[in-house]
């Protein structure tokens, strides 16, 4: 009895400090969220849920790295079980009898083990492989928090162990089957190590008693300071994350609109908010800073960090993340304060590396948001003018003559009077597409997007469709200006080709720029658009089905398809192109990232325009050295513009033209259908 | 330091066509949306950063509805006056010192310690003219200031770097009052937002200064526009980009006035050749070339 009030005593001292502190230390965290900009996350409440569910308990995400995973999978579940032992244990204090059965009892056990054989494969991963992507992470903690889990296990065994040693003699039990198996494994031990005495098992008991439940809230008061709150906040991180189409950046009607009495105007709806601080970040970019597990996955597949520019997606999260700390722990000096987010705490030259290709946010397993904080930590820097000297050119660009380029709008598209297809003049005739063709479609004169650019008008006339273009109506679709963080201006030109779309006639559109595939697809809705917009390769895709484009002969090459981030993580769409290409006879070898984890050419996000002053080796280059690693692949085949442009230039430099050809879809569709450019002489 | 920046408006490079230049040397047409003259975006720059964080600059325009959009711009970088002089006469876009002496005399009943100007060419007269009537010093050619120097009323100054032909640079003390020229692109201007231009335009409305620009009556008569020629069409250099560059580089070629066609090789034989030899040989070389050329007979 005696044994049991002081467990009891000691539990309560300190289950009230922990708790206490877990609550002090909790506090601020959850009032930062509370004072951050609202965004709306409920709908779909069922298929959150399940996803919660399936991403949390199915570790769906993690188990893409195999060992990681794997030994994650094994400690989060012995936590699940943990709570058993828990009830088991607290139970025991109070009536000494209570017990979860032998079943749940052999459960625990087996728990016990595998999260030990966990923690024995997280050091072995840390301590043996060391992979690159702990870099910058908060090491320590990471042992700390194992060394802390292999107590509270280990705790478990002594004390059930001992336990069985005190039924008898202290509790005046008689013995039962519980079912903790590792007890009779250990029994016997304590006995031989003359263990076996009441007064020795009660220490022992204690022990095991004060390493489990003294741990767990050792645990839980430590957990706000340290990387592993996602235990708190990963669940609510994966259930409130954005739904629908992941390339949408403008927040819908739904998420800004609360039915409550938030104070949240319709009004204010659709502008996007420059993160000039914390206060314009919003309770779910808050959330996302304390639920990321340094775990580096982002880091890991981030383009920019691998060739080498300053932003590492991980770092950019726990710097943002330890100057909220500052502030909420109140030792927000003055120095602090006066520095800003953009610029200060992350740099200009971070912020400008990124490309916005997602990467990160597909690989992070707690679904934390990189790209708006980027874009919203960007526009602060645009507020206040501090963009580059050729962004800055080009942003004026997009602002005057509505193109990237500065070409005059009249001459859009370029490429209008080579092509000997009739397309419609949307501005005076009606036709079923729109072709928006973009303004490296339109403008560029790199060889290899003027070969795509003819295919495609190729194959679309050849196959009857009705399509017009919008010539001089058509401006740039604003997809990079608003993931540079102009928001101002892509509404600018949104609203300028919303107006030329309503004003023209047609039904669909098609575009050949998986950049303007986005926008029109994803923001231009949230600002009222409603047409159905395709990317050429679907429509491709349909014609053939429909037989209205048939290959004639089988192209019988070897290739492998680049997934452009913009039409394929953003998007999804994955199949089609690749449906075409098999249809045309080629045969598709993957390159290790591809369709989801596919790797950046480095030109989204505006960065196509900007220098690369300290990059140590250019995406594309990278991107091309994995493709020369496939055997027997001779076609590099992209279905962007953009990809055109760079993977042209970096086969180019890396002197392997005559290894690997860079090809767009629509080329090699058209030269299995046999039919001839149609090129005006002249051309 | 009390600074006044002024700005002028230009067409739109797409509307930059011979015959809206005409026009415009006429009268502004009240369709066209102007932008802000290049040069004057590195003289509002300049401004603000003279002014310092905290400190506002007065912002002066001439002339009839293009001085709007200048304003705007100025407005969005920061200007905190917005001033637009008329001229009842409508002559001051084509005379540069009724320009200089009507910026002058408004200028002279005001207190201010610098005048910034942007400069296309870098060699307009209308900055020296204007420091010309107020008798105050100019620097020309300004591309940024070094350091302001300790502040008291009986001296007070700037050290300023001024670039020079084929990239000499010098520093120079300006002690105020003292009128700046600043060409396009010396001082890298900030970018300006969409939004926070729309700000501008909105905070504009009601708070342009207008002033009456005084008639001069000293009995000689501004120069008067007569007619305007465009340019003869030149010859397009002709350039592809290195497909080794980088993207923005390639970018960078693309936007320059190169155009797309192949370049044209000059004949080898016509090409420029660097000959070495005795004093006999080049006699013969040249003697060779002049009659290829059939400036000597071949006999
Ligand atoms: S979006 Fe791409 S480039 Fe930007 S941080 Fe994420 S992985 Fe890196
Ligand atoms: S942001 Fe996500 S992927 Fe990156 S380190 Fe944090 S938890 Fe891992």
């Amino acid at each position: 009895m005696a044994l049991r009030i002081v467990l009891a005593l000691f539990t309560l001292v300190l289950a009230i400090t922990m708790l206490g502190l877990l609550i002090v230390r909790m506090r601020p965290i959850l009032r930062a969220m509370a004072s951050a900009r609202q965004v709306v996350r409920w709908d779909q409440p069922l298929y959150r849920i399940r996803s919660t569910a399936a991403q949390v308990f199915g570790h769906k995400r993690l188990l893409r790295q195999r060992l990681s995973g794997i030994l994650h999978l094994f400690i989060f579940s012995g936590f699940v079980v943990l709570l058993l032992d828990i009830i088991e244990t607290i139970g025991q204090l109070v009536y000494p009898e209570f017990s979860i059965g032998p079943v749940l009892g052999f459960l625990v056990d087996c728990f016990v083990l595998l999260v030990l054989a966990g923690v024995v494969l997280a050091l072995y991963q840390r301590k043996v492989l060391h992979p690159k992507r702990f870099e910058g992470s908060d090491e320590k903690d990471g042992e700390l928090i194992l060394g802390m889990i292999t107590l509270i296990v280990v705790g478990i065994a002594i004390h059930n162990s001992f336990f069985r040693l005190l039924e008898h003699p202290v509790f005046g039990m008689t013995t039962s089957a519980d079912g903790h198996f590792l007890s009779y494994l250990l029994d016997p031990l304590w006995v031989r190590l003359g263990w076996g005495t009441p007064m020795a098992a009660s220490i022992g008991y204690s022990v095991g008693y004060a390493l489990d439940i003294g741990t767990i809230l050792w645990f839980l008061a430590y957990l706000p300071t340290s990387k592993h709150l996602h235990v708190f906040f990963g669940a609510p991180a994966v259930f409130f994350r954005k739904l629908g189409t992941p390339g949408r950046f403008l927040p819908t009607a739904t998420e800004v609109h609360s039915s409550g009495d938030s104070g949240i105007s319709a009004t204010r709806d659709m502008t996007v908010q420059p993160i000039q601080s914390f206060a314009d970040m919003t309770w779910r970019d808050v959330l996302d800073l304390f639920t990321c597990t340094e775990c580096g996955r982002c880091q890991d597949v981030c383009p920019a960090h691998q060739a080498g520019q300053p932003l590492s997606p991980k770092m950019l999260i726990l710097d943002l993340r330890d100057a909220l700390v500052q502030q909420t722990r109140g030792v927000e000096s003055s120095v602090v304060r006066s520095l800003s987010l953009a610029g200060d705490v992350i740099s200009a030259e971070t912020l400008w590396s990124c490309t916005t290709c997602g990467a990160c946010q597909e690989a992070c397993p707690v679904f934390i948001e990189h790209v708006p904080k980027i874009v919203g930590l960007r526009a602060a820097l645009v507020e206040r003018g501090e963009v580059e000297e050729r962004p800055q050119e080009v942003l004026e660009h997009w602002g005057e003559e509505r193109n990237a380029y500065g070409k005059m709008p009249e001459t859009r598209p370029a490429w209008r009077n080579r092509v000997t297809y009739h397309f419609k003049d949307l501005r005076r005739e009606s036709a079923e597409w729109l072709w928006f063709v973009g303004d490296v479609a339109s403008f560029d004169n790199d060889l290899g997007v003027a070969r795509s650019v003819d295919a495609i008008a190729t194959l679309l006339g050849g196959a009857g469709l009705d399509v017009g273009l919008l010539y001089d109506w058509e401006g740039s679709s604003g997809n990079d200006v608003l993931r540079m963080g102009e928001y101002g201006l892509f509404e600018q030109l949104a609203t300028e080709n919303m107006r030329a779309m309503e004003r023209a006639q047609f039904e669909r559109v098609l575009t050949s720029d998986p950049h303007s595939f986005n926008a029109l697809r994803n923001d231009y809705p949230q600002l009222g658009f409603k047409k159905p917009i395709y990317h050429y390769s679907q429509v491709l895709q349909q014609l053939m089905t429909e037989g209205k484009v048939a290959p004639t002969h089988s192209l019988g090459i070897r290739a492998t398809f680049h997934d452009p981030c913009y039409l394929g993580r953003w998007n999804q769409v994955f199949e089609a192109p690749r449906d075409i290409l098999r249809r045309c006879g080629v045969d598709i070898v993957e390159m290790p990232r591809s369709f989801a984890n596919s790797f950046c050419c480095g030109a989204g996000g505006g960065r196509m325009w900007m220098n690369e002053a300290g990059m140590k080796e250019r995406p594309s280059e990278a991107r091309i050295r994995e493709a020369l690693e496939l055997p027997g692949v001779t076609h590099f085949v992209v279905s962007c513009p953009k990809d055109m442009v760079m993977y042209s230039a970096a086969v180019t430099a890396l002197g392997c033209q005559d290894r690997l050809s860079v090809v767009d879809v629509g080329e090699l569709v058209l030269e299995s259908t046999g039919w001839q450019f149609a090129r005006t002489s002249a051309s | 330091m009390k600074v006044l920046v002024c700005v002028r408006s230009d067409l739109p490079a797409p509307m930059a066509r011979v015959d809206n230049i005409q026009r415009l040397m006429e009268e502004w047409s009240a369709e066209w949306a102007g932008v802000l003259e290049p040069s004057c975006r590195s003289a509002l720059q300049l401004a603000k950063d003279l002014s310092g964080p905290s400190g506002g600059f007065t912002a002066l325009s001439y002339g009839r509805g293009e001085c709007r959009a200048a304003l705007e711009v100025a407005r969005a970088y920061g200007a905190v006056d917005a001033v637009h002089l008329q001229s009842a006469e409508g002559s001051l876009r084509h005379d540069g010192n009724t320009i200089a002496r009507a910026l002058a005399a408004w200028v002279g009943e005001r207190s201010f310690d610098v005048v910034v100007c942007g400069n296309s060419s870098g060699v307009g007269p209308v900055p020296a003219l204007v420091a010309g009537h107020l008798g105050w010093p100019v620097v020309t050619r300004v591309d940024g200031f070094k350091k302001f120097l300790p502040q008291d009323d009986s001296f007070r100054a700037i050290e300023l770097t001024q670039r020079l032909d084929a990239g000499w640079k010098r520093q120079v003390l300006a002690r105020y009052p003292v009128v700046l020229s600043v060409q396009s692109g010396f001082i890298p201007p900030q970018y300006v937002s969409v939004r926070r231009r729309k700000e501008a335009v909105h905070g504009l409305a009601s708070n342009v200064t207008e002033c009456e620009l005084p008639v001069w009556t000293d009995g000689h008569a501004p120069a008067v526009l007569q007619a305007l020629t465009p340019p003869k069409p030149r010859t397009k250099r002709t350039a592809v980009p290195d497909a080794k560059s980088s993207a923005a580089d390639r970018l960078k070629s693309l936007m320059g006035p190169a155009a797309t066609k192949k370049v044209e090789k000059p004949k080898e034989d016509e090409g420029p050749r660097v000959v070495e030899g005795s004093a006999v040989e080049l006699a013969e070389e040249l003697l060779r070339f002049l009659r290829k050329k059939e400036f000597l007979s071949n006999s």
